[in-house]
């Protein structure tokens, strides 16, 4: 007891404490803090590169595979024991085009695309060629039944090699030539994905709302919030953006994944408003 | 006193007047020391259960910040090593699920990191859903999934010091 009541008043105490230690300002301890922040962001990124590259002997058949035989991400695993009631759900994708349509692990899919999968022999097979046979960016029906309630999605597969490119793959091969052994990694070089953060930093984008929309005289399209001082892309602060490259961005995030498909050096074109006016820029990736 | 002294001392009351205690005078006293004593008991059981009270909170939140950092799951990114990798995945998933969907605002050179682990995570996913169509090698299912939860551990460490940078002021 004795111990608790001291435990009080040492919080009692140390919080008003820190508090006053806060409110005087420590210049110093912000700027650190900021910096070991970057640095944790750093170290986060090395991992991501450093386990993208451990992953290449796996990923590069598998990637060479899909350019090959194209067909549209899903990013869903299906029990394939699932009985005549439907396709269950193993495990879905984080990020992925099913996450994004909202299905979860443990769901039922019932119907996709309003081919039922309920009765069927094989139905993880069966949804699997439904969803795999479908065009990449066409939205697709799927019925789901989750705790005994029905659900309507829509899932958009994703093409495939919007942010692959990384791995600088050769030319589409069959998929059986034996594969090259990866180039090592240059010592304290982090070239990945890290390379478009490096060209476009500091360049950020917001999804366009209704009332935003409204506001800007369009239905569709990416606001440009952000430009970093460098410039990025010609385009400015207050841009719409409504196509790169022929392909409209649904979202801020669908925006990147279209300008990360492109390389460095590589030409785009991108359309949309400025300032209510009709916008047609050819930008260049920075290198 | 003698008993006929008191005799004649109650021979000489006056009849008419009334009596200096009726018998309901007995019973309103009685009554209101009944009440106090409630009160009393009360007070105090209220007093004993804040004095447990308090001491039930002192020992949680002794024990909370006496308590050894464990591998939280899903509030700490995972960073273990492969060998634990279908733990890392699954505290990693857990983590990821409630911050699944697309951020209204991106930052391109933070995001194209994001979405290029996201895409490889469900190109794999893909892949095992196949290769447990197909009845593929346990050994190469066990490989995609070794792949997996690396990335996954990669997609959690990224996105927890980006939600971090974002947070802060």
């Amino acid at each position: 007891m004795r111990e608790c009541f001291r435990t009080l008043l040492i919080i009692g105490l140390a919080v008003p404490a820190g508090v006053a230690v806060a409110a005087d300002g420590a210049p110093d301890l912000e700027a650190r803090l900021a910096a070991a922040q970057a640095r944790l962001e750093q170290a986060a990124n090395e991992i991501a590169e450093i386990s993208t590259r451990l992953g290449e002997p796996v990923m590069r058949p598998m990637i060479m595979h899909a350019r090959a035989v194209p067909r549209p991400l899903i990013g869903v695993q299906f029990d394939p024991a699932s009985g005549a009631d439907g396709v269950r759900v193993l495990s879905v994708s984080p990020g992925g085009p099913a996450a994004d349509g909202g299905v979860r692990p443990h769901d039922l899919i019932v119907a996709v695309n309003g081919e039922s999968m309920v009765g069927r022999k094989d139905p993880a097979r069966d949804a699997t060629a439904a969803l795999r046979g479908a065009p990449a960016g066409q939205p697709l029906k799927l019925r789901v039944m989750r705790d005994g309630k029905p659900l309507e999605m829509a899932l958009t597969p994703r093409p495939l090699g919007d942010t692959m490119i990384d791995l600088a793959l050769p030319e589409p091969v069959a998929a059986t030539m034996p594969m090259p052994p990866a180039p090592p990694i240059p010592p304290g070089v982090f070239a990945w994905q890290g390379s478009l953060a490096g060209r476009l930093g500091g360049l950020e984008f917001a999804t366009l709302t209704p009332e935003l929309g409204e506001y800007f005289g369009t239905d569709k399209g990416v606001l440009v919030v952000r430009v970093p001082k460098s410039g990025a892309l010609g385009l400015r602060e207050g841009d719409v953006i409504e196509s790169i490259g022929g392909r409209e961005p649904t979202s801020a995030a669908h925006a990147t994944r279209i300008l990360a498909s492109y390389q460095a050096g590589e030409t785009v074109p991108i359309r949309g408003l400025r300032k209510h006016k009709a916008l047609v820029l050819t930008a260049s990736l920075p290198k | 006193m003698h008993a006929d002294d008191g005799l004649r001392a109650l021979a000489a009351l006056d009849a008419t007047r009334a009596a200096p205690y009726a018998y309901g005078e007995f019973e309103r006293r009685a009554e209101r020391a009944r009440v106090r004593a409630r009160r009393r008991e009360t007070r105090l059981a209220a007093s004993a259960a804040a004095v447990i009270v308090f001491a039930l909170a002192g020992t949680l939140l002794y024990v909370a910040m006496r308590a050894p950092v464990r591998g939280t799951g899903s509030q700490v990114p995972a960073t273990a090593a492969t060998s634990r990798a279908p733990a890392v995945r699954d505290s990693g998933a857990a983590w990821l699920a409630p911050q699944s969907g697309d951020p209204a605002v991106v930052r391109v050179g933070r995001y194209a990191t994001v979405a290029a682990l996201e895409d490889r995570i469900a190109l794999i996913d893909d892949h095992l859903n196949d290769s447990r169509l197909d009845g593929d090698p346990v050994a190469e299912i066990a490989n995609l999934r070794r792949e997996r939860a690396r990335l996954v551990n990669a997609l959690v460490s990224v996105r927890y010091a980006q939600s971090l940078a974002a947070n802060l002021p």
